[in-house]
Formats: structure tokens, sequence, C-alpha cells
């Protein structure tokens, strides 16, 4: 033990009086050591750092220093409910509890208020937070990054049920001042929405009341008004954004975001109208038309509260969507896409029934699995997707199994019914993957033509199986019909006939995931054929740093598909060699073809829009086609104005970042 | 005061046992062994403690006052967050050995330079 000298005025004149970058050293102290410190109170080094620097540390002590619990005025209850919905919107947004909705000193228990009305607000909010969590933590498609679940063992309003709250809500805000009541009713709208969710599996209109709900939601959503920005003295001493600085772990806090009221309420807004679009799941009756949906929810930026919300509907009672049974729907999907006969309903196998319901049990938890991706947000969708190859690739050893026993045939073929259906979903899942690449640009410019090429290599499988699937299935309505014809006589059995021809014909257009895949591949097709044109003209995106070997990255770049079998793992050999292939071309002939290519992209979607809305967004639609148009242009007119101008040409995403436009400037 | 006075006075203070004082209320003793003109500090074989918050007024808590110590090494301290200095008023043996051993190192080194230079100018 010794004594302390206090040298703190000496120290600090005498470290101000030295010059600007001066150190003043302990010479064995050296360089390579300075580096190795720990920044004290930098949050991201320094794990004892106490971040709970505030002097209220419960509610408590927030009382004792004044918090106020009664008069409140009515800009001050309008401030608090609208700084509530905002934090509400944070944590939605998945920034913490502890830093969000829990700041609130009335959230610690709301029973200190002696104000009525903002106590049933509070205890609503409670109700609300708790039945968010529980929704959420159901429906298990968010990680931490994107909603934080842990409420911190706050006792979320034991004390009264929520039908009690719901109701003391429904009679207060009918006393209320217009714009109290506006946000009381727009908590009662959440709570009943909320309340028919939780429990619409057990009543049997719980989805028509949810509906409801939701609408009466919607529109209370869109009639109000952010009213109180006003800086409240009340609403900032109810409000301690460290509050809970003990509760969270000893890592370095999240930074939160910072957004306006008027932006909460439209974030609440658009995961409203998401959860409304994710309702018409209940209109689905195939896996087709489930996948369609899924296509369209995935690409709505829908919040993690609203896409757990979709992913529950789903995932209902064992089955998809509370009433399709999946092993039939998967089995219904083979049977109308090819006509297989084994998949037909109400069809016994003779032999090989184990191996048949292994596939159908692996084909369900695929399909599963690859919805639960469209539940994900963007980032995650794509990581998640390139680990469905594995499953694919059991899928389709599956399927060739089944396919070998059943059609006899001495060896596997990739043609074969159920081969094909599982390549089919490969080939889908693939393209998925190549796409999202492109939308979160994890690209550098060089790398586009080999994801182009590989794109256009995946789109050409997937268009090959379609078109034979689709063969085989006109192929059999055509001897069904024959078979009929030949049956049949008479001047009534040819009016029957002549109908039941008609409907086949209907029945038997391409389906909408052949025309897509023919756009897909026309647009990469076009973007192959335009670079390896500015490459002739010495104008290729910049090449790869020196120290980045191309063929690394391409097979790294392209490792998730080395696991499924159809299409073939290409390898950078193939990509090099096919490139190759178009050396007999001049950049004039290139630009043409790449010109031709964009317009058959352009009238592939055109087609697609008016034939098939519900597959994808029209907005979406709406922007591959400008693309197109746009890039057909430009690559009409490049051989004249293109040549002599110095620089790279270089692909740049539009802000709908569905594909990139050809910049010549 | 004058750079060459402060320059003195830090100096001085190398080597030496010290405790600084951190604005979240935590006291970091270690040997001193940097500082610049924005009053970063480092500190080599730091140990840290919580305890109550100081402030300018009140005497150095005790060794046993402090709670919960716990060693961190090589630190760095803001200036922004260095609420005081303090530098014991016996520094421990061990550390005017060393600082002994470093002076003389430093002749050494100093003596060497100066004969290479001398060489140098020879040649």
């Amino acid at each position: 033990m010794c004594d302390w000298e206090d040298v703190t005025g000496a120290f600090k004149r005498s470290c101000a009086a030295l010059p600007l970058g001066e150190l003043v050293r302990d010479p064995r102290l050296s360089l390579h050591d300075a580096l190795q410190a720990i920044e004290l109170i930098d949050p991201r080094m320094d794990a004892g750092m106490d971040v709970n620097l505030t002097a209220v540390n419960t509610l408590q002590d927030a009382l004792d220093n004044g918090l106020k619990v009664d008069d409140f005025s009515e800009a001050e209850q309008i401030g608090l409910m609208d700084q509530m919905f905002n934090l509400l919107a944070l944590w939605y947004r998945g920034n913490n509890a502890g830093q969000t909705v829990l700041t609130c000193m009335y959230m610690h228990d709301p029973r200190v208020l002696k104000c009525k009305e903002l106590q049933i607000f509070f205890e609503g909010m409670l109700h609300l937070v708790q039945a968010t969590q529980t929704i959420c933590l159901q429906a298990s498609c968010c990680e931490e990054e994107d909603f934080v679940t842990s409420l911190y063992g706050f006792d979320m309003c034991s004390w009264k049920p929520f039908a009690a709250v719901l109701a003391d809500i429904n009679a207060t805000m009918k006393t209320q001042p217009e714009n109290v009541a506006h946000r009381m009713r727009l908590l009662f709208h959440l709570l009943s929405a909320m309340q028919q969710y939780l429990k619409f599996n057990a009543i049997p209109n719980g989805l028509r009341m949810a509906t409801h709900a939701l609408s009466d939601l919607d529109a209370c959503l869109a009639t109000l008004e952010a009213g109180a920005d006003v800086s409240s003295g009340e609403r900032d001493s109810a409000l301690q954004p460290t509050i809970n600085g003990h509760l969270l772990a000893a890592t370095p806090l999240r930074e939160i975001e910072s957004i306006t009221t008027q932006q909460a309420y439209e974030y609440l807004r658009h995961e409203i109208v998401c959860i409304k679009t994710g309702m018409h799941i209940f209109s689905c009756r195939t896996l087709h038309a489930l996948h369609q949906f899924f296509g369209r929810f995935a690409r709505m930026g829908a919040g993690a509260f609203a896409r757990s919300v979709v992913h529950r509907c789903f995932l209902n009672k064992n089955k998809w969507a509370g009433k399709i049974d999946p092993g039939q729907a998967v089995r219904e999907d083979v049977y109308n896409w090819c006509g297989y006969a084994i998949m037909a309903p109400g069809y016994k196998p003779t032999r090989g029934a184990e191996q048949l319901s292994a596939f159908v049990g692996v084909a369900v938890e695929f399909e599963e699995n690859t919805v639960a991706i469209a539940c994900q947000n963007c980032p995650r969708q794509r990581r998640r997707l390139a680990k469905v190859f594995t499953s694919a690739a059991t899928l389709s050893s599956l399927a060739t199994q089944v396919d070998v026993t059943h059609l006899g045939a001495e060896k596997p073929s990739q043609h074969h019914p159920l081969t094909a259906w599982a390549g089919r979903r490969a080939c889908i899942a693939g393209l998925e993957f190549l796409m999202l690449g492109l939308e979160l640009q994890l690209h550098a410019q060089w790398e586009l033509l080999s994801v182009f090429w590989y794109m256009r290599h995946v789109a050409g499988w997937l268009l090959t199986i379609e078109t034979r699937a689709f063969t085989q299935l006109r192929e059999a309505a055509e001897a069904q019909a024959a078979s009929t014809s030949a049956a049949g006589g008479g001047g009534a059995a040819k009016k029957k006939k002549g109908k039941g021809k008609q409907k086949k014909q209907k029945q038997l257009e391409p389906p909408d995931s052949w025309r897509l895949a023919d756009a897909w591949s026309a647009f990469a097709d076009a973007y192959t054929l335009a670079l390896v044109a500015c490459d002739r003209l010495g104008r290729a995106p910049p090449p790869p740093p020196p120290l980045v070997d191309p063929r690394i990255v391409f097979e790294h770049r392209f490792a998730p598909f080395q696991d499924v079998v159809i299409p073939y793992p290409a390898s950078y050999d193939l990509f090099c060699s096919k490139i190759a292939d178009l050396d007999h071309l001049n950049a004039d002939e290139l630009f043409e073809m790449a010109a031709n290519a964009f317009g058959k992209a352009a009238s592939d979607i055109s087609t697609f829009k008016t034939r098939s809305s519900e597959a994808e967004p029209q907005s979406r639609l709406d922007a591959l086609q400008r693309v197109a148009q746009r890039n057909k242009i430009v690559c009409t007119i490049a051989t004249k104005s293109f040549a002599d101008k110095p620089g790279s040409v270089v692909l740049k995403f539009t802000d709908d970042k569905v594909m990139p436009v050809i910049d010549l400037s | 005061m004058a750079e060459e006075e402060a320059r003195s006075m830090l100096k001085g203070l190398l080597g030496k046992l010290v405790r600084v004082g951190v604005s979240d209320g935590r006291i970091v003793q270690g040997v001193f062994s940097c500082v610049d003109n924005g009053c970063n500090i480092v500190l080599t074989h730091a140990n840290e403690w919580k305890g109550p918050p100081i402030t300018g007024a009140d005497a150095w808590p005790k060794d046993d006052e402090l709670e919960f110590r716990r060693p961190i090494g090589l630190v760095m301290i803001p200036g922004d967050h260095v609420s005081r200095v303090g530098v014991a008023a016996q520094q421990p043996q061990h550390l005017l050995d060393a600082q002994a051993r470093s002076n003389s190192d430093e002749d050494v080194s100093q003596q060497l330079q100066e004969t290479l230079s001398l060489q140098g100018n020879a040649a």
C-alpha cells in the first residue's frame, strides 16, 4: 500500500504544452506494442466499460427524480404515444428491445401512472410487445441480426389479461380527444390483429376476423398524422436510453437507428401491407401457386415481424397454408408438370412404394426449406439458398432411384421425369441464387461476364427440362385424345369429345416458369455477348487486380452448384472455352446479337406480364422491361458511337437493382 | 509552461507507477509509458478497479477501498476520458531497478550511436 500524489493539473498542462504530434514515450514501448493496446471507453475493445452512466437505474430512481405520473396534457399524451410507436417500429426494424421499447420508464410498470388512459395504453403496449415476441418465436424465421426477441424477463402485464386490456382500450378511446383516441384506436387494432393471429388456429372464423382487423389497422394508419414531433419535457424524462444497459450483454452495444415519428408510422404501415399481401397465401391451392406467392412476397421488403406472421400462416396445423397436404401437393405438382403416372392422384405403386414415399418426404422438406428462405431477409436468402443445393442433391439422387425402379430403366438418366423435376427445382433455386447476387451487388465488374455466362448455363438447362416435360405432357394428351376419338362415335359423343379437346388444349399452354426462364436466358445471353463485344473493342470492364486469380474466384462464386447434378457443375475451363467459341464473331456482329437478345428478353417479359401478372411483382417486371429496352438501344448504336471513345464500359445497377444497364459514357 | 519543462516533467514520470481516473468511474493503475499532446496515455501492466466515481477534490482511495480488481495489460486511455492522474509517492523497487537498467541501456545505445556516427564521419 502506498500514498498517491495527485498530479492532474501539472500533467494536463504539460501535455497541452507539447507540440502536436510529439510523443513522450518510454523507449521500451515499441510501435508494435502500442498497436496492441486496448483502448478504454471504446465499446468495440473495452469489455469493462460501464455503459450505465445514467443516474436513473430503476423505475424507483425515476420516480424519485420526479417522473410525472399524473396531469398529462393532451400534447404530452400524444408525444408519449408517438414516441412509443416510434420505439416499437425501431424494435421491429431489428434494434434491441432493451434499447427501444423497454427504455420507456412506464413500460417497467404502468401501474405507477395515475393517468388512467396512459396506464391502459402502456398495458396494451406491453401485451403488444409480448404478442409480437410470441409470433416471432413461433415462426423462428428471423435471427438476432434482424429481430431481437429477448425481453429480459420483464413482466409483460401479467396482472391484467389480454382481453381485459383490449376491452379497457376500447372503452377509453371513446372518451378521449380525437388525436389521443386515434392512437388508442391504432393500438386497439394492432392488438386485435395480434389476438386473431395468435388464436386463428383455434377459432373457425379467425382468418376472416384477422383480415378484418388488418383492414381496420391499415385504414387507421393511413389517416394517422404524426402530431407531436414537438419536444416534450415529460416525454424526455420518461425515456432513459441507457436505462437497460445492465440487461444487455457485456459486449458492445449496437448503435440504434433514429427515425422520425412519421417514418415510424410509414414503416408500420408497410409491415401491415406486407401482412395483408401475405394473407393471400390462404388462396393458394397448389405448390406452384405457393411458389408464385412466395416469389412475390420475398421481394416486398417485408420486415421481420411481417415475415414471421406469413411464415406462421404457411406452416399451420402441419399443412401448408392451413389446408394443403404437403405430400399431396408435391405429387400433384409433378403430375401437372409432366403427367408422370406414378404421381397421379389415387395411384398405388406396385413396387418401390417405400422409395416413392421417401422421395416425397424429402421433396416436402426441400419445398418447406425453399419457402422458409423467402421469409428471410435478402442477404440471408442467398446464404440459405447456397445450403439448399445440398438437399437438392439428395432429392435428385432419390428421384433417380424411383425413376429407375418404376420405369424399369437399365441406367439412370437426367431425362427421366422425376429426376428432371428435381433438376428443375435445383435450376430455379440456382437462378434465384444468381439473381440475388446481382441484387445485392456482390460481384465486381470484371466478374459479371462469368456470372451472366453461368446464368445462361442454368437457364438453358431449365429451358431444356421444361421443354421436354411440356412435350411429354402434350404427347400424352394427344395420345389420350386419339384413344378417346377412336373409342367414340355418333353426334353426341363428337360434341363431348370436342369440348374435352378444347379443355385439354387450354390446359396445355407452356407454364409461366418456362416463359420467365426464357427471359432470364435471353438476358444472360445478351449481357455475355455485349461484354465479349466490349472486350473486342478493348473496352471491357476493368480486369481483376493482379493478385486475384479469376479461376479461384469462379470456383468460389459457384461452389454451391457443385452439389447438384443438374445442371452439371461448370468449371472455369468450360467457361473459357465457351467464351472462346465466340472468337469468330466481330464486335458489330456481337453487338447486333446482343441487341436482338435484349429485344427478345423485353418481349418475353411483356408476354409474361400480360399472361401472368400474379407470379412476379408488376413493378419488378416493369423495371426488367425498361432495362432490356434501354440495353437494346445501347447495343444497337454501340458500334457507331462506341469504338472511338476511351475508357471501359460499366454495368450500372439502377435503383431497382434487378439487372444492370450498359453505360457507354 | 515551456515546451522543454513540460517534456521534462512528463519524461520524469515514464516508467513510474501511476493511477488514472477514467470518466466512467474506473481507476486504472499501471506503468506510465507514453503520452501525447491530447493527453492520451498508454499504461503497461495495467489493472483496473471499479469503485465509486472520484472527483477532483477527493483523495485517492486506498488500495483496500477499491473493488473488482482486474488485470488488463497494455491500455490506452483517451485524453477526453482522463479525469485524474496520480503518481505513487513511493515507487516499487522493481520499477526503480527497471528504470535504472533502461537508463543504462539508453546510455549504451547513445554511446553506440555516437561511435557509429564518428566512424561514419571518419570514413
